[in-house]
């Protein structure tokens, strides 16, 4: 039979060795990860810098995809008021002005964020706007999706980390570009990011002066829409429930004093609209 | 996470050397342990489980083979801890929301240390246990031998 080379029975000694080693040990690593834990290391690896770079090349070729098969409007009567409307919205959030604006000419109701901070209109979208506080709501949104950074989230998500960095980095892999322009264009982003990007372009509305609920009666149009039209294809699909978030649009202003003027004059916006209005929508590829 | 090991000589701990099949067994739980956790890389139950199994199917072998899958299993629970909580934290930041910051790194560096001196320890008690030597790990040790009565 096995003899102990000393006894060990459950005693209050033994109890309080036991403890004193665990404590030992459970401090050893306390203090290993504090100690560690003082060090910059964010800035040490350069962890940000190298994941905006990945995020800018990759965000670079997804455009680059997606203007080589799209039609991009360089119509600055159409191209300047954009981008003026998301200048008012970053200037009035103090963000920076870092978003490229594009618009591109399609069939499709529809407006998406790209990473590196791309933000892509399509035309329709703007016809179907009629007034600028719809507009300016949907790029309100986008721009939210941005700068709460869903969009590397949702390619992350659909597509892994480590694919969507060989592919930001040089590592040049067509199938996951169409991939991701295919995720970002066409897919939803979950429930809780789109309510969030609601909510912040809501607030981003407010602080420049406009009024969020013409962003809620744009949901309302769209939702319309989505009982007409099941296959629009379009902010239908990527974005769902479109009824629902008007409500908590509305819900969320409730008797908030909203302003009630104009951002853009009244000839302006017109003359933006008849320039989008003029450009017939490409008719849809045979098939779709 | 050991950082002392005590070697006993069998003839001081055990009224017996253990044999050659009982040092086999007692090398391979540890062993076991170091295949499943590279097997089932990242996650970290899957060298919990390997060594579980292997104190179950020799739970009814000699004191020396259940003593030290003990150890080798308490071992790996502890290791599950640490390794789980940095194995989620690094879903949320892949996944989720979650930013990556220092302290998430120094985690992981902490935990990665410590699995390196886990790794080093298992190799090391493999090997003595392998010949005959009964090897009892700082902490471990001590609980393995109010859990495992002879």
């Amino acid at each position: 039979m096995v003899l102990l080379r000393q006894a060990y029975t459950l005693n209050l000694q033994t109890l309080m060795k036991l403890l004193l080693q665990f404590l030992l040990l459970a401090g050893l690593f306390s203090g290993t990860y504090w100690g560690l834990s003082q060090v910059d290391w964010v800035r040490i690896l350069h962890v940000e810098q190298a994941g905006k770079r990945s995020e800018e090349k990759l965000g670079d070729l997804i455009w680059k995809n997606i203007s080589a098969t799209e039609e991009v409007v360089g119509d600055q009567r159409i191209t300047r008021p954009v981008d003026s409307m998301v200048s008012l919205l970053c200037r009035a959030n103090k963000i920076e002005r870092k978003i490229k604006v594009h618009v591109v000419r399609s069939a499709d109701i529809n407006a998406f964020a790209l990473p590196g901070n791309h933000l892509v209109v399509l035309t329709e979208l703007i016809r179907e706007c009629d007034e600028e506080n719809e507009l300016l709501g949907v790029l309100g949104h986008e721009i939210a999706h941005l700068e709460q950074k869903h969009v590397m989230k949702k390619l992350t998500r659909e597509i892994g980390l480590s694919v969507l960095l060989s592919a930001g980095s040089g590592g040049n892999n067509p199938a996951v570009i169409r991939q991701a322009v295919k995720i970002l264009t066409s897919t939803a982003y979950d429930r809780r990011l789109e309510s969030r990007a609601d909510m912040a372009s809501v607030d981003y509305l407010l602080k420049a002066g406009a009024d969020p609920a013409g962003f809620a009666r744009f949901l309302d149009k769209i939702a319309l829409l989505q009982q007409e039209e099941a296959s629009y294809g379009d902010w239908l699909s990527t974005h769902p429930e479109s009824g629902s978030r008007a409500e908590a649009i509305r819900a969320r202003l409730g008797k908030e004093m909203r302003p009630a003027g104009r951002l853009f004059s009244k000839d302006y916006w017109q003359s933006f609209k008849d320039a989008a209005d003029a450009l017939e929508a490409p008719a849809p590829a045979a098939g779709e | 996470m050991e950082y002392k090991q005590r070697i006993i000589k069998p003839a001081a701990a055990f009224a017996y050397r253990p044999g050659e099949h009982e040092s086999e067994k007692a090398s391979n739980s540890y062993l076991m342990s170091l295949v499943a956790a590279m097997a089932g890389l990242p996650l970290p139950i899957v060298n919990l489980l390997a060594t579980l199994f292997f104190y179950i199917g020799n739970r009814k072998g000699t004191y020396f083979v259940r003593w030290h899958c003990m150890q080798a299993l308490l071992s790996q629970l502890s290791m599950l801890l640490i390794n789980s909580a940095g194995f989620w934290w690094s879903v949320s930041v892949l996944f989720g929301d979650e930013p990556v910051t220092s302290r998430y790194i120094a985690y992981m560096i902490t935990i990665i240390l410590f699995n390196i001196v886990e790794f080093v320890a298992t190799i090391n008690t493999a090997v003595k246990t392998r010949k005959g030597h009964h090897v009892e790990w700082f902490f471990y040790g001590r609980l393995t031998h109010l859990i495992c009565k002879p």
